[in-house]
């Protein structure tokens, strides 16, 4: 019975701290934000296993007047009955606009989103590229195309017939002469 | 009498889960590359007939969703 009373108090879990900071603070206010964040975990007896640091990211809507964050994701191991401290106080410290602690379940090693992201975003730009020298190509050859039909069509020869004055006349003579039409 | 008869069309394919071909057993709030097309223009989650996904791994993303939403990473409405 007493080991399982010990095993009980020194339980420490997994959780995941995501925190989203703005991103138009100077690099002193930044560094200040990172360590109260890392001071308050670890005053809670967080131990630390990972950090992921995010570039500027643009945010879907305006929070705070901030379009645009950067993320901060930790993975501590800490007390559960810790964790609501670290919480409260995430809530109201100054530079922290959004925070979320969850529990990691899987033991596999964190995937860096970060990185995964920036090779998305270069993908994502290198496909608009192609597409459109595609496009831009696929015209080209299409007007290409046209062009040499056009110049191996057999030109067709207009006759012109010259017509005299005196045939001319004749005909006029004939239409004014003529009693069934008015003129 | 007006023609009666339906214009034949074949029954549409069942599309696979994408999540279980890759034996998918989280979906991660912050990835956005894979989240990105379950979503529609406006933001909402797209339906499961429509995408394909298996009821684990749809419940699965909406949660995953949803975190997304919250931390500013996805619209929800745009």
């Amino acid at each position: 019975m007493v080991l399982l009373e010990e095993a009980a108090e020194e339980e420490a879990r997994l959780y995941e701290f995501a925190i989203l900071y703005p991103s138009s603070l100077s690099q002193k206010e930044e560094q200040e934000v990172l360590r109260d964040v890392t001071t308050l975990i670890e005053e809670a007896g967080g131990k630390f296993r990972e950090r992921d640091v995010w570039s500027t990211r643009g945010l879907a809507y305006p929070i705070c007047g901030h379009r645009e964050g950067k993320f901060l994701i930790l993975h501590y191991t800490i007390d559960p009955a810790r964790v609501r401290e670290v919480d409260q106080q995430l809530r109201i410290m100054k530079g922290v606009l959004r925070h979320l602690v969850l529990m990691v379940r899987s033991a596999e090693p964190m995937v860096k989103f970060s990185e995964r992201y920036d090779l998305w975003l270069k993908e994502e730009d290198t496909k608009d590229r192609t597409q459109k020298t595609e496009r831009e190509e696929h015209v080209r050859r299409q007007i290409a195309d046209r062009a040499r039909r056009q110049a191996n069509r057999p030109q067709k020869k207009i006759e012109h017939t010259e017509v005299k004055e005196e045939q001319i006349t004749e005909q006029i003579q004939k239409i004014i002469t003529d009693k069934d039409i008015d003129v | 009498m007006y023609n009666m008869e339906k214009p034949y069309r074949p029954r549409q394919e069942k599309k696979a889960c994408s999540f279980c071909e890759k034996n998918v057993r989280e979906v991660d709030y912050k990835d956005y590359p894979t989240l990105k097309p379950h979503v529609d223009y406006f933001g909402n989650i797209r339906n499961r007939s429509r995408t394909g996904i298996c009821l684990r791994h749809q419940k699965m993303l909406k949660t995953a969703i949803e975190r997304a939403r919250f931390m500013g990473m996805l619209a929800y409405r745009k």
